[in-house]
């Protein structure tokens, strides 16, 4: 019976088990940040609070004077009540809070950073992308000119001023990161366009009466959009890792928003001291997230290909 | 006859790099109620170019119609604005595209597809479409349309295609159906289907219908009338029956000595020697004048009016029409 596009690519990634092992993994991880983002009460004199979230209620320990090895025993709280809860399973930080917390808590904003600014890039990107492709002539010549210009600063560079003029913190750096990033996947949008709108369904539409806006953005942007969900899928891992590289040069998220980058800046400081524990910590998940995620986007990629469609 | 559409010295020009492609060079033509136009010619003889001039779809900014009228059931397009023309294209004519297979937008359900159709030129909501889509799929002999309304395009042979496509074009009853090789990209075994549909929904319709083709036999079982182009003019325009009689442009004989059942076993085919003419630059004279075999100096620099030489059956050559 009927089947779409999306029922076949879902088929083909049921059929490749690291793609599935990769999602499953994946989604631990969305788990952990939607835990990071309900809201528990607490009960104290003043009042209910809302401040902690289901994940700080569940794997926030006792903050201890300082550096304490994996394993060890936290403070002099809840020592007796279970087990685990009562150790630092992966040791201290030089403030004496926890590490794996930290970095159960840095998921949340990988995921922020991870997907916030592909989907503000994917605006710019398919809306000038369509546009010059659609209409060439001046229209495409103007896009072109803007996104030569702003391909040839370079990046590293545009985020600083941008970060400059706002203010810090991690929604401005998402918002950074999404209008410094559209260019390449405007360029692959208009190839597409001017690829499709030559296609005789286009040319069919219109000759049943369709306007200009009901080819873009009806029978257009359909069919670019695998490109769009591609690339989004591929940026991922990459505006992760960029994240920890701008908050190590000192661009990332405000001080108190979880973060692998933070934890793996304080690293220089401590590796000559025999302190490894907290950079594995951060480097561990974010392997771990970017493997599975890149294992998943390349078979989504795969699965979404036009050249392998059933024609 | 109530004339549906009509042609006046029509020309499309293509403004390219390398010159002016005089694609439509002054066509004249006209389509009744009911009745069927074939417009025969070799390929890039601007055929299709006519056809697409009449919904104004010629490709921009190269292409212009730059001169000519254009009346469609009594209204001039030429001076129509672009929203204007919206309203027309897929109401008052719409058109059959050769190649079923990429005519049908991949990403959507053939269902959709219809009621789109009918839902830009129409205030129904979904479900007054669908059923709208449902009878017409049925009315082009689709087998469980109802079924058929949730599938992919992808899903669906050739044949099947091009049946929805006709669906899309007729749900509308407009009053032109403009067919660009309709069977062209299909099986021979379901061509003859697929103009017999055509057939029964025009007879169905009333619409006009302008069947682009440069098969000899699909204008001899569809059409009341026959234009016959060459390099962007009509060299040859009469009721059908009369110019498979009496075919008199030494073009038009050409392209029946061409057809293989005319030749005898075991003998070459016949072609006609040379190519079209680049539409940058035609002769002077009768633009057939160097592929002809009958030419004569006359034809060399002074083109030949379309003559009458027979009831309603009109010729441009200098040597077989005369003088006119």
């Amino acid at each position: 019976m009927a089947s779409s596009h999306l029922s076949i690519a879902i088929g083909r990634i049921r059929k490749d088990s690291l793609a599935k092992a990769g999602l499953c993994v994946v989604c631990l991880f969305v788990l952990v940040a939607l835990l990071d983002v309900v809201p528990v009460p607490a009960h104290d004199a003043g009042g209910v609070r809302w401040g902690r979230t289901a994940l700080d209620v569940l794997f926030q320990k006792d903050v201890e004077k300082s550096y304490s090895p994996p394993l060890a025993r936290t403070g002099i709280l809840n020592r007796l009540e279970f087990p685990l809860k009562s150790r630092h399973l992966l040791g201290t930080n030089n403030l004496g809070e926890d590490v794996l917390y930290n970095a159960l808590k840095g998921v949340r904003t990988a995921f922020i950073i991870g997907i916030v600014p592909s989907v503000i890039a994917a605006v710019f990107a398919i809306l000038f992308g369509l546009l010059a492709g659609f209409y060439g002539g001046w229209i495409d010549d103007v896009i072109q000119y803007v996104y030569q210009v702003l391909s040839s600063i370079p990046a590293i560079l545009l985020l600083i001023a941008m970060l400059m003029v706002m203010e810090r913190g991690l929604w401005q750096l998402c918002v950074a990161l999404g209008v410094t990033s559209w260019v390449g996947l405007c360029r692959l949008i208009r190839g597409e366009t001017l690829k499709v709108k030559q296609m005789e369904y286009i040319e069919a539409a219109r000759a049943l009466g369709a306007s200009d806006s009901r080819l873009l953005f009806r029978h257009i942007l359909p069919n670019v959009m695998h490109l769009v969900i591609i690339e989004i899928t591929l940026d991922f891992s990459g505006l992760v890792m960029s994240e920890a590289v701008l908050t190590f040069i000192g661009l990332g998220a405000e001080p108190g928003t979880g973060s692998w980058g933070r934890m793996i800046m304080t690293a220089d400081r401590e590796l000559p001291n025999g302190i490894w524990w907290n950079l594995t910590g951060a480097s561990v998940f974010l392997f771990l997230l970017v493997l599975a995620f890149n294992l998943f986007a390349d078979a989504l990629r795969d699965a979404l290909d036009p050249r392998l469609r059933a024609g | 006859m109530e004339e549906v559409v009509r042609l006046e010295d029509l020309r499309t020009y293509f403004f390219t790099d390398e010159g002016v492609a005089r694609a439509v060079d002054g066509v004249s033509l006209s389509v009744a109620k009911g009745r069927t136009l074939g417009l025969v010619g070799e390929s890039g003889c601007g055929k299709s170019i006519t056809a697409l001039s009449i919904l104004r779809l010629v490709p921009e900014p190269q292409g212009r119609i730059v001169d000519g009228r254009i009346t469609l059931a009594g209204r001039e397009i030429r001076t129509l604005s672009e929203i204007e023309m919206r309203g027309i294209r897929g109401k008052l004519a719409s058109m059959i595209f050769q190649e079923p297979m990429t005519s049908l937008n991949p990403v959507f359900t053939i269902g959709s597809q219809i009621m789109e159709a009918v839902r830009i030129h129409t205030g129904m909501g979904r479900r007054e479409a669908g059923e709208v889509a449902i009878e017409y799929l049925e009315k082009v002999g689709i087998p469980a349309p109802r079924q058929r309304m949730s599938q992919y395009p992808h899903e669906l042979s050739g044949g099947m295609k091009q049946r929805v496509m006709i669906a899309m074009a007729l749900c509308l009853r407009p009053a032109l159906l403009i067919a660009d090789e309709p069977t062209t990209a299909l099986d021979v075994t379901i061509q003859a289907g697929i103009l017999k549909l055509m057939k029964d929904m025009q007879k169905e319709t009333g619409a006009a219908v302008l069947l682009i083709t440069h098969d000899l036999g699909i204008i001899a079982e569809m059409t009341d009338e026959v234009a016959v182009m060459y390099a962007g003019k009509i060299v040859e325009y009469g009721p059908c029956e009369s110019i498979f009689a009496s075919f008199c442009h030494p073009y038009t004989e050409g392209l029946f000595k061409s057809l293989p059942g005319r030749t005898a076993r075991g003998q070459k085919l016949y072609t006609i020697a040379g190519t079209v003419p680049s539409a940058l630059m035609f002769p002077p004279g009768c633009r057939f004048h160097t592929r002809c075999l009958l030419a004569i100096g006359r034809c060399t620099f002074d083109e030949p009016p379309l003559v009458a030489v027979a009831d309603g059956h009109r010729a441009a050559c200098w040597v077989r029409a005369g003088e006119g």
